[in-house]
């Protein structure tokens, strides 16, 4: 796994030129440049497609306030300008996703939002009710958000009630509990992929405050939480 | 007075079984849903809360005493308490962050020490408690239980 390094406005002149950061003399001063760049200070300098493929390889992978740069190139007839951008994607932990947003989002109407989505996704409560316009306009200006190494859709859909806004996991077995109402005498049942590749027909209940547990719909007995791989809802035909 | 005895796995089923009538059964399913899914208690108008503590007999959920009260300041400003009776409590309390914060609690371990932690959701509804001094996880079988930090 690649390097990680973290530069702010603040620190990055520093830090660029201390040597536990783990980059090669000559190369610091190409990183330098780089950022330099992407700060709109220096103009984009020639390199080859060689250097390119030196720089993905062995150069960590650079924050700046908080913002993944990514590296981009654009190809001219005998050279290439290779330059970062500032990635469109949002990577956050579910620990630090307040201090890492306030860190990276500086509109503040947007930042707020993203901590209600994150908030409420964590705490498995229904998300924020807004508006179908106002919806729109979330979903062209929301990030593709990267929450605890797992890629995050958010989606809404009309219904009859108004329109719901769906903040979930892409991948198709999810991680911790979905979000259900409880209704008496119903039982809410989903499918549970286990260590073993094998997919049970589950519901889950808390046996104390916030302690929630998977339990199969055939025999009521608890899953081991280390065994469990993912949930997904059971699509009606 | 009267008890009523209910287990977290099926207690929809032992509340619609009371004597109680179709109002009251529903508001006291809400209060048991909110305090085991960690959401706020509801909140009822003033008339309803006081009706209500006045009506529910003593509920152990789990073997454990619960506490109903009703706070007011007056008839617009009332809330509700359902938490349980015992002063180090289980499983994980409503608040993890405030204004952008980690809320503290006091925590007692399993080897009688009391330290301050917060706790915050790996993934949607798993929770894990952690120290406050080390930042470090801490396994839920070491935790006894959790209590607010009063404010002097």
């Amino acid at each position: 796994m690649k390097k990680i390094l973290r530069f702010t406005d603040e620190n990055y002149k520093d830090l660029i030129f201390d040597e536990s950061i783990g980059i090669n003399t000559e190369d610091r001063e190409t990183l330098k440049h780089l950022i330099l760049c992407y700060k709109g200070k220096r103009k984009h300098k020639i390199f080859s497609f060689k250097f390119l493929s030196w720089i993905e390889k062995n150069f960590p992978r650079i924050f700046f306030n908080g913002r993944e740069l990514i590296l981009r190139h654009k190809t001219r007839p005998a050279y290439i300008e290779i330059f970062y951008v500032e990635s469109k994607q949002l990577n956050l932990s579910s620990h630090s996703y307040s201090e890492e947003l306030d860190l990276t989002i500086n509109n503040f109407e947007l930042n707020r939002l993203l901590k209600k989505i994150i908030s409420a996704y964590l705490n498995r409560n229904e998300m924020p009710s807004y508006k179908l316009d106002t919806l729109r306009k979330i979903s062209k200006i929301i990030p593709i958000i990267i929450l605890d190494d797992s890629e995050m859709i958010f989606s809404f859909k009309k219904g009859a009630g108004g329109a719901k806004m769906i903040f979930e996991q892409k991948k198709m077995w999810k991680d911790g509990f979905p979000v259900h109402p409880q209704e008496p005498n119903k039982k809410h049942v989903f499918e549970v992929r286990v260590s073993s590749g094998t997919i049970k027909k589950c519901y889950f209940l808390p046996g104390l405050p916030g302690v929630l547990m998977w339990y199969q719909e055939e025999n009521n007995k608890q899953l081991d939480p280390k065994r469990i791989i993912g949930w997904r809802e059971i699509k009606s035909n | 007075m009267k008890k009523i005895i209910l287990n977290s796995q099926d207690w929809l089923d032992e509340v619609s079984t009371l004597a109680l009538d179709d109002c009251d059964k529903r508001c006291l399913e809400k209060m048991v849903e909110c305090f085991l899914n960690r959401c706020h208690p509801p909140n009822f108008n003033y008339a309803t809360m006081t009706r209500l503590e006045k009506i529910l007999p003593q509920i152990y959920i789990d073997g454990e005493f619960m506490r109903f009260s009703v706070s007011t300041k007056d008839v617009r400003h009332c809330s509700m308490t359902f938490e349980q009776a015992k002063e180090w409590k289980d499983g994980f309390p409503v608040s993890m962050v405030w204004d952008g914060e980690y809320v503290y609690y006091l925590l007692k371990g399993s080897d009688g020490g009391v330290f301050m932690g917060f706790f915050c959701a790996d993934s949607p509804g798993v929770f894990h408690w952690y120290s406050k001094d080390t930042k470090k996880q801490i396994p839920s079988d070491k935790i006894v239980g959790w209590k607010e930090i009063k404010e002097q």
